[in-house]
C-alpha cells in the first residue's frame, strides 16, 4: 500500500551548523544544540552608537525646521534657500559617513518605466486628495498648515525657485536622509516593521503640523515601503517630487 | 536512497529547561537547545545561563516599563496643560493640538509593552520636538520642570538601551 509521505520526510530542514536533518520548526539543533536563527552580527554597543548618530542627524535638522518656521527674522526666502542648503549638507555628510550601507540605494535594480509613471500617478491623486481634505478641515478648525514659501520677494525667479527649493530639493535629499540614511540605520537596530513605523513617524513630525499628520504618516509609511521593496530611493525621489510639485502648483495657482 | 529522519521512540521525555516534548533520540532540545544527554555540569552550566539571562530580561523589562511610565506621563502634562491653556485663552486649536499629543503618547506608552524600541524612539523624537518649540516661543520654559525633563530623558535612554538588550536576549532564549 503506498501510503502518504510522512511529515518528518516533508517538514525537516539542515543545521546551519553541522548540516545535520531536523524538524523544520527547530530552532535549536538536535544533534549539536546550536541556534538556528541567522544571528545578528550588530552588537549591542554598536546600535547604541548608531541610535546616537541618527539621534544628531535628526537633532540638527529639527532644530533648522523649528527655527525657520517659528522665528519670525528666518521667514524670508534667503534664509529659506539657506535652511535647505544646510538640511542638504548635514544629509550628504551623515549619507558620506555611511556610504557603504546607502550606496547601493542609488542603484536602481529592474527599473520600470510603467511602474514609475503609476506611482508618480498614485502621487499626484495623493496630493489632489490632502489639498481638498486639509483645506475643508483648515476651515472647520482653523491649525497650523505647511504653507510653502512661494519666494515672492525674488522676482520673476519665484515660481523656478519655489519649485526648485520645494519639489526637487526635499525630494532627494529627504528621501536621502530619511528613507535612506535613517530607515537603513533603523534596519540595523529593529526589524523592517518597526523602522518602516519609526522612519515614518520622524518623518512626519518634523513637518511640525498637527493637522498634517494624519496624511503624513500614511505617506512616508508609503514611501518606506516602496524603499525596502524596490531597493532604490530613485521611485520614491519620483513620488515625493510629483507629490511636492502639485502642492506647489496649487499654492501658486490656487 | 532517500535520507530519513530516525523514527521518534515511542518514550517520550520532557527537556528539563523548557519541559518540550523531546525524543530519547535527540542530543539537544530543539526549543532552547538544553544538553539533553550532556553532562550533569553542561546541564547545570546551560541552567545557569539561562536563568541569568531570564533574570537580566527582567531588569531590562523593569526599564522599559519606567519608559513607557513616562509616555503616559508626557500625555497627562500635554492634557493638564491644554485643558488650562484653553480655559485661559479660548482657542479651540490649542485643547485639539495637546489632545493629539495626548492621544499620540497614550499609544506610544500601550505600543511600548509590544515594540518597546520603536515606541521609545518615537516618543523620545517628539517629546523633543516639544521641549525645542517651547524653548523658541519661551526660552525660560527649558529650564521650567527640568527636575522631570530630566527624569524623563533618562527613563527615555535607559529604555531604548533595555530595549536592544531585551531583543536580544529574547532571541537567544526563544522568547519571541
Amino acid at each position: 500500500m503506498i501510503g502518504l509521505p510522512s511529515d518528518n520526510e516533508n517538514r525537516h530542514k539542515y543545521c546551519l551548523h553541522c548540516n545535520g536533518a531536523i524538524a523544520i520548526e527547530s530552532r535549536f539543533c538536535k544533534h549539536c544544540g546550536s541556534i538556528q536563527i541567522t544571528q545578528d552580527t550588530t552588537t549591542s554597543e554598536e546600535r547604541w552608537v548608531i541610535i546616537q548618530q541618527m539621534s544628531v542627524f535628526y537633532g540638527i535638522i529639527l532644530l533648522i525646521c523649528c527655527l525657520s518656521s517659528f522665528v519670525d527674522a528666518f521667514k524670508t526666502s534667503k534664509w529659506e534657500l539657506v535652511f535647505q542648503g544646510l538640511m542638504a549638507a548635514t544629509t550628504i555628510t551623515f549619507a558620506f559617513y555611511n556610504w557603504p550601507n546607502i550606496r547601493p540605494l542609488f542603484r536602481w535594480p529592474n527599473f520600470s518605466l510603467q511602474k514609475l509613471c503609476a506611482y508618480c500617478a498614485i502621487a499626484i491623486v495623493m496630493a489632489i486628495i490632502v489639498h481638498y481634505t486639509i483645506r475643508w478641515l483648515n476651515a472647520v478648525v482653523f491649525t497650523r498648515q505647511i504653507i510653502y514659501n512661494d519666494f515672492s520677494d525674488m522676482g520673476k525667479f519665484a515660481p523656478y525657485l519655489m519649485i526648485f527649493s520645494m519639489a526637487v530639493l526635499p525630494a532627494f535629499f529627504e528621501e536621502l536622509g530619511f528613507r535612506g540614511y535613517l530607515l537603513q540605520g533603523l534596519l540595523k537596530i529593529s526589524d523592517p516593521g518597526q523602522a518602516v513605523f519609526v522612519s515614518a513617524f520622524l518623518f512626519s513630525i518634523i513637518h511640525l503640523s498637527f493637522l498634517s499628520l494624519f496624511w503624513l504618516i500614511p505617506f512616508a509609511w508609503y514611501q518606506a515601503t516602496i524603499r525596502l521593496k524596490e531597493n532604490t530611493i530613485w521611485y520614491g525621489v519620483f513620488i515625493h517630487f510629483f507629490f511636492n510639485l502639485s502642492a506647489c502648483i496649487y499654492q501658486m495657482w490656487p | 536512497m532517500e535520507e530519513s529522519l530516525p523514527l521518534h521512540e515511542n518514550t517520550t521525555a520532557f527537556c528539563n529547561s523548557c519541559n518540550t516534548a523531546v525524543s530519547n533520540a535527540d542530543a539537544f532540545c530543539n526549543n532552547c537547545g538544553y544538553p539533553l544527554h550532556g553532562t550533569e555540569q553542561e546541564q547545570m552550566d546551560f541552567i545557569s545561563n539561562r536563568t541569568y539571562k531570564e533574570i537580566d530580561l527582567e531588569d531590562y523589562n523593569k526599564q522599559i516599563k519606567k519608559a513607557g511610565m513616562a509616555l503616559y506621563l508626557i500625555a497627562a502634562f500635554a492634557l493638564l496643560w491644554g485643558i488650562i491653556l484653553y480655559a485661559t485663552s479660548k482657542e479651540l486649536a490649542i485643547l485639539l493640538g495637546s489632545l493629539i499629543i495626548c492621544i499620540i503618547f497614550v499609544a506610544l506608552g500601550a505600543w511600548s509593552r509590544r515594540k518597546p524600541l520603536a515606541a521609545i524612539l518615537s516618543g523620545a523624537a517628539l517629546y523633543a520636538i516639544l521641549i525645542i518649540l517651547s524653548a523658541i516661543d519661551n526660552p525660560i520654559t527649558i529650564v521650567s520642570g527640568i527636575i522631570w525633563k530630566v527624569l524623563i530623558i533618562g527613563a527615555f535612554i535607559r529604555g531604548i538601551k533595555s530595549a536592544i538588550e531585551a531583543e536580544k536576549i529574547k532571541k537567544e532564549l526563544n522568547l519571541n
